[in-house]
């Protein structure tokens, strides 16, 4: 299983200590070139660096063929009041979720709200809970709530839960 | 269009406004104000934008930060970046 990731998912992922569970759950990611330029703080640098020193990141080799995908979002993305700013970090990321059937991994809204509102761009996409949930599911995490309790402490996310209607 | 379809998309938009309205409560809450008004306008009224909104990049651009510095602020001013609300079966 491979996936794609945006910017703000990294940077809220690095300063979790279980970070590495993401190499148990997939072979490897993609990422481009405008990611890693917006990453600048120094717990962001290290993790990103030692997943591309150890070939689990990916620059996506293909960004050029997927710009009409990407387009297409951003547009949708400045058009449509449900759909929350995207820019085109989390709009590539999604585009290659879309073209090579990766999971998107991110905590924009944006980039949830477009795959639910437009089946053209229809993509699995995981945020942090959803991560965390799979591998707990695959054992990986022995107790989901102490981890997403402390996956809080870590960095700051908070996770709320509401009874369903 | 009909009846049905009206009320399906009346649904949808009524639970994506109350996951938004949980988040933005969540954020109004934990928020330093006081840090938060101490602020030049400029990053006030981002932070302020974000809270409210929770458009991070929409509030990124208003502060003409970096996403990360942006981000940093964000978490010097106690108010939470990224919310999940998970729905219990």
């Amino acid at each position: 299983m491979i996936c794609s990731i945006d910017t703000c998912f990294l940077i809220d992922w690095s300063r979790y200590r279980g970070r590495d569970v993401l190499k148990k759950l997939f072979d490897y990611g993609f990422v481009i070139d405008e990611v890693l330029e917006e990453i600048k703080s120094e717990s962001t640098l290290t993790y990103v660096s030692s997943l591309l020193a150890e070939g689990f990141l990916v620059i996506y080799p293909f960004k050029r063929e997927i710009e009409p995908i990407v387009r297409k979002i951003v547009d949708i993305s400045a058009r449509d009041p449900r759909v929350r700013t995207l820019d085109p970090p989390e709009a590539y990321a999604l585009a290659i979720g879309v073209r090579e059937n990766a999971v998107v991994l991110t905590e924009s809204r944006g980039v949830m709200n477009i795959v639910r509102l437009y089946p053209e761009f229809s993509s699995t996409v995981w945020r942090s809970y959803e991560v965390l949930r799979r591998a707990h599911e695959l054992g990986f995490i022995s107790n989901l709530g102490e981890e997403l309790d402390e996956y809080e402490r870590e960095t700051g996310h908070r996770f709320k839960k509401v009874l369903r209607r | 269009m009909s009846m049905r379809g009206r009320q399906a998309i009346d649904l949808r938009k009524f639970l994506e406004d109350e996951e938004s309205m949980i988040e933005r409560d969540i954020r109004r809450e934990e928020a330093d104000w006081n840090f938060i008004n101490s602020l030049n306008p400029r990053l006030m009224w981002a932070v302020k934008l974000f809270i409210e909104r929770g458009d991070l990049r929409l509030a990124q651009h208003m502060s003409g930060l970096d996403l990360e510095d942006f981000i940093e602020i964000l978490r010097s001013a106690k108010v939470p970046v990224f919310i999940t609300v998970i729905k219990d079966p």
